[in-house]
């Protein structure tokens, strides 16, 4: 298949003398949509914080197109961090501007592009992710589901390559829910965008991931790797199986 | 041929047909090298016809695309006929998902508002506020009468708690800068008295002073700065985090709950800064006269005593409840006014400062005016 974007390789995480993940080793593929799955507290938030170069990883390294973004710095480390945006939990829109400001922000720190262009580009981002027409409001005036869309419209500003998502969902009601998988589909087949999706939904999951790995709290690994379907009826794991089931184990789950 | 690093616009004219051909990669990076081009030839286009030609365009993104579709709605609107043609298959998908007619005109929200726009929405949001102030007088009196019909239902572990807070906490600071204010008046007035030989008029400058403005104005000033800040900040918090819808929801008073305790704690203990406040200022006013200036200290206590009726004492006292109101009203008014958002708390803190001090200020005024008409 195609050649891979983004590279974890014996990656390593650790918060102080805690260890969240151990020698974990995957590959994200240029186009694909790549979900990392697991239980509450399993590390998978952890995992895109250093992926998108918030922490540096305590072993190993992490590559975005052939390059690791925990060593470079300056110039380099800004030029890595334009070919991605990121969608935050909790959108992470500053609110002292405008939805339309927000978005029009990276735009006028990063480019040269004439003010005319930014605010056609504004409106463009802002009507793919419907919300055509909220330029003006402030994130405290839009609800729960639209600052999502907007966070989205944000780190769509300057066309990335890879999209992340922490919980794109969390919080959201199942319809809202639904219309943003739809979203990121259509983007992802007009686009191409590769994006990654920190999520622990199944229905999500089952509707936009190619990919997916989940994460095991227990042993600090990567449980399973694959196609969401083929590891609910196929994975050795029984543990695996029920997860994809939405089903307590015999033990009620270990979490 | 070695690779384009910048975009290229060709402007072809003949009988009534402008072309604008772009070659070479168009994108955000690069699209500033044609935009002065790009301008001047749609402000005269000098055709009747324009036709734009993105068919040796490369490496095309969003930009690309909000360039397509400035262009076509520059010619327009100048009446010219448009073509698009030789658009990349990833421009065509991109714009595949945009409904092209529902992008409001050009650029409209991008502008700032208007002169006389500002001003009326200026002058709209101080009307609701003067109108929010009122009904919360209202809430606030409502509160404060329930409970003096209702002793029993003041949540006095509360009160206690905020005047503590208010008072005996604010103690040291308020007695150190009255000090310091006297010290001030003593010095101001020596300067002018010295000049007629009035120095001893120095000790009911001072006094006088102390009692009738400073002491009042200077608590007023430190409480609004401490206690309506924390109260703005306090209720403001309780506001993102719902508890007042809460206290709301379950059928409790958010008067009695949130503004009576900080109420009754600012109404007691500012009364006490304040005869503090003018305890510290005469002193501080003794200290300069009769230490800096030589003057006699049986002689300053004397007339200290002679200018501090119980009247003039009295009318400072009345004016810093009336200081205790505003404070207490404008700090958890502000609180409740909070809306979402990080800098929200900070909004109200501020605001609750800032109008608070500019109420004191109207009013001190006010007092100023009545006070020497009633020949206090």
């Amino acid at each position: 298949m195609t050649e891979p974007i983004i590279q974890v390789e014996d990656f390593t995480a650790r918060y102080g003398e805690a260890l969240i993940l151990d020698h974990i080793n995957f590959q994200v593929r240029r186009g694909e949509i790549f979900v990392v799955l697991g239980g509450s507290g399993c590390g998978k938030s952890t995992l895109l914080k250093h992926m998108i170069g918030l922490y540096k990883p305590a072993g190993g390294r992490i590559l975005i197109n052939g390059q690791d973004l925990a060593k470079a710095d300056g110039a380099e480390r800004i030029q890595i961090l334009r070919t991605f945006g990121v969608l935050f939990q909790g959108s992470g829109l500053f609110g002292s501007m405008s939805v339309g400001e927000n978005v029009a922000l990276p735009l006028k720190e990063h480019t040269t592009l004439p003010p005319e262009i930014i605010a056609l580009i504004v409106r463009m981002k802002l009507q793919m992710v419907g919300l055509n027409g909220f330029e003006h409001h402030l994130p405290s005036e839009i609800s729960g589901g639209m600052k999502k869309r907007a966070g989205l419209a944000r780190a769509m500003a300057l066309d990335p390559d890879i999209l992340f998502f922490d919980e794109p969902s969390a919080g959201l009601d199942p319809v809202t829910s639904a219309g943003l998988d739809q979203l990121l589909l259509k983007l992802r087949a007009s686009l191409g965008t590769t994006m990654v999706v920190v999520t622990h939904e199944l229905p999500s999951i089952y509707t936009i991931a190619d990919r997916v790995i989940m994460l095991d709290s227990r042993k600090k690994k990567i449980a399973a790797e694959g196609k969401p379907l083929e590891l609910r009826d196929t994975h050795e794991d029984p543990w695996v199986r029920d997860f994809f089931r939405r089903q307590a184990g015999p033990a009620g789950g270990h979490v | 041929m070695p690779a384009q690093t910048k975009p290229e616009l060709r402007i072809e004219t003949s009988d009534g047909a402008a072309t604008l051909a772009v070659s070479g990669p168009l994108n955000k990076n690069t699209l500033r090298a044609i935009w002065p081009q790009t301008q001047a030839a749609l402000a005269r286009p000098g055709a009747k016809r324009l036709t734009l030609d993105m068919a040796q365009t490369c490496s095309a993104d969003t930009s690309a695309a909000a360039y397509l579709l400035f262009v076509k709605r520059q010619a327009r609107e100048k009446g010219l006929e448009v073509e698009v043609k030789g658009v990349p298959q990833n421009l065509q998908s991109l714009l595949s998902l945009i409904r092209e007619d529902d992008l409001d005109p050009l650029c409209r929200w991008w502008k700032r508002e208007g002169v006389f726009e500002a001003i009326g929405g200026a002058a709209s949001r101080i009307l609701a506020d003067v109108y929010a102030m009122l009904v919360f007088v209202g809430e606030i009196t409502f509160g404060l009468a329930s409970a003096l019909r209702h002793p029993t239902r003041v949540r006095w572990r509360d009160t206690l708690y905020y005047m503590n807070r208010v008072g005996a906490d604010a103690l040291p600071i308020s007695a150190l800068i009255s000090f310091l204010v006297g010290f001030i008046l003593a010095f101001l007035g020596f300067m002018q008295s010295h000049q007629y030989g009035a120095d001893v008029f120095i000790a009911d400058l001072v006094a006088y002073g102390m009692v009738r403005v400073f002491g009042p104005l200077m608590i007023a000033i430190l409480c609004a700065g401490r206690s309506g800040s924390a109260f703005a900040s306090e209720i403001g918090a309780m506001e993102i985090a719902e508890e007042v819808d809460a206290l709301d929801t379950m059928g409790l008073e958010r008067a009695r709950f949130l503004i009576v305790p900080k109420m009754l704690a600012l109404l007691t203990m500012m009364p006490i800064l304040v005869l503090f406040a003018n305890l510290a200022g005469i002193a501080g006013g003794f200290f300069i006269g009769v230490f800096g200036m030589g003057l006699s200290a049986p002689i300053y206590v004397q007339r200290t005593v002679q200018i501090l009726t119980v009247w003039r004492i009295a009318s400072g006292l009345v004016k810093c409840l009336v200081f205790a109101v505003l404070i207490g009203g404008i700090g958890c008014l502000r609180g409740f006014q909070t809306r979402q958002g990080p800098q929200a708390v900070g909004e109200v803190t501020t605001s609750a400062v800032v109008s608070g001090l500019f109420l004191i200020v109207c009013v001190e005024a006010v007092f100023a005016v009545v006070y020497h008409y009633l020949g206090l």
